[in-house]
């Protein structure tokens, strides 16, 4: 017999990191999985599994709502997804031969340092179109626009360092297939302090990827049996109810209170990292 | 719909993708509701976390079951990045033939995952 409490648990979780998932484009499977697991009880095999299906969910409904704000770079998350997937797959097989502890307090090591970098860099500057129409043009294939946080026009970013950005992606992706983290949280900084892609538009990107890397482990689990319907139906639901609200607070908020955000949750991050190397978790 | 200036589109695609990837998560939760008010309605006892194999899923649907209700909402989210996919490359072909390549290769690779998995 299902317990209601655990049910009302179970949802209030999701929306809650269906709201953060969908604001920094992340997946969420670092906080989902544990509340699962050690909160609810629910079998380490089932919370992943249930974990990637509702990544697909955060990341088609805040991807759609981005679409329509013209927030998503399509060809550059396009291009990048092709190398978290190739990456994630790599990771799925290297699993075996290495151990997750060393790699998981490394990464933890990381993402603190890039906490940091997110919290005192500069964010992106770009054009708006309509005051230097000459260099506003789409001058490389990957470059972008998004409306600026003040004015509200549309203005341009240049899309640098494409092969640098290439190689993260494939090693965020690798990271995702071992450790189960490390796509969004690495894609966006990446993109953001590397790719010279604003906030805004590196986060929307992100949700657009997630998916895509989330079905080809959630294929695996689904064919090896391990998805709970009912379970993941519930989790789905939230996870649902915090991308609408996730994708609409993100539209309003300024570009530094998010880059403020994800360095925070950057740290936390890394903290659950070391919990988890440590066993505790 | 009227659209403020600032919801502009890179291109036609986007408009595309995003009635799909919405579509996709509408038409599931849709289902789940369904299918949990028909387990709610039905004296049906059910384990929160009890999984479903592919050939229960593929009975369970076919026989419009509660569970096969939601079972469907399953399968429909993870099918919608798949149709993404599939229509960003038909989208670009004879357009972007780099961004035409993408799409199959991230195909590719997904399969490839699949059968591996399914080999070892």
């Amino acid at each position: 017999m299902i317990d209601v409490a655990t049910l009302l648990i179970l949802l209030v979780a999701s929306v809650f990191i269906g709201v953060i998932g969908s604001m920094l484009g992340i997946g969420g499977g670092i906080f989902l999985v544990p509340i699962m697991t050690l909160g609810l009880g629910i079998p380490i095999s089932v919370a992943a599994a249930t974990s990637l299906v509702t990544i697909i969910v955060t990341s088609s409904t805040s991807a759609s709502r981005f679409l329509r704000k013209g927030f998503v770079n399509v060809k550059l998350g396009m291009f990048l997804e092709m190398f978290t997937v190739s990456g994630a797959i790599i990771g799925a097989v290297l699993v075996t031969y290495l151990t997750p502890q060393s790699i998981e307090i490394v990464f933890g090591f990381v993402l603190i340092y890039t906490a940091f970098y997110m919290w005192l860099r500069k964010e992106v500057e770009c054009r708006l179109s309509e005051e230097d129409p000459s260099e506003a043009g789409n001058v490389g294939r990957f470059d972008g626009s998004i409306s600026d946080d003040k004015t509200g026009k549309r203005c341009r970013y240049a899309v640098k360092n494409v092969p640098r950005g290439a190689i993260a992606s494939f090693i965020a992706g690798n990271l995702s297939g071992l450790i189960g983290v490390g796509g969004g949280i690495v894609k966006v900084p990446v993109m953001n302090l590397w790719m010279g892609v604003p906030i805004k538009a590196a986060t929307a990107t992100s949700n657009f990827m997630i998916g895509v890397t989330a079905v080809a482990s959630a294929l695996v689990y689904l064919s090896n049996g391990l998805i709970a319907p009912v379970v993941t139906s519930i989790a789905a639901i939230g996870i649902f109810i915090g991308a609408v609200i996730g994708s609409r607070m993100m539209i309003k908020m300024a570009g530094g209170t998010l880059r403020l955000a994800f360095a925070l949750t950057l740290i936390v991050t890394a903290v659950l990292m070391f919990v988890r190397a440590g066993g505790w978790m | 719909m009227s659209r403020s200036p600032d919801e502009q589109r890179e291109s036609p695609v986007e408009s595309a993708l995003e009635i799909v990837l919405f579509g996709g998560v509408i038409l599931s939760i849709a289902l789940f509701l369904i299918g949990l008010a028909s387990f709610a309605l039905s004296s049906q006892a059910f384990v929160l976390s009890q999984t479903e194999t592919l050939d229960g899923i593929i009975n369970s649907i076919a026989a419009l079951s509660p569970i096969g209700i939601i079972s469907l909402g399953v399968l429909i989210i993870i099918a919608t990045p798949i149709v993404r996919i599939l229509m960003t490359a038909v989208y670009f072909a004879n357009r972007d033939k780099l961004m035409t390549l993408v799409p199959i290769i991230v195909l590719s690779f997904i399969v490839l995952g699949f059968v591996l998995s399914v080999l070892r």
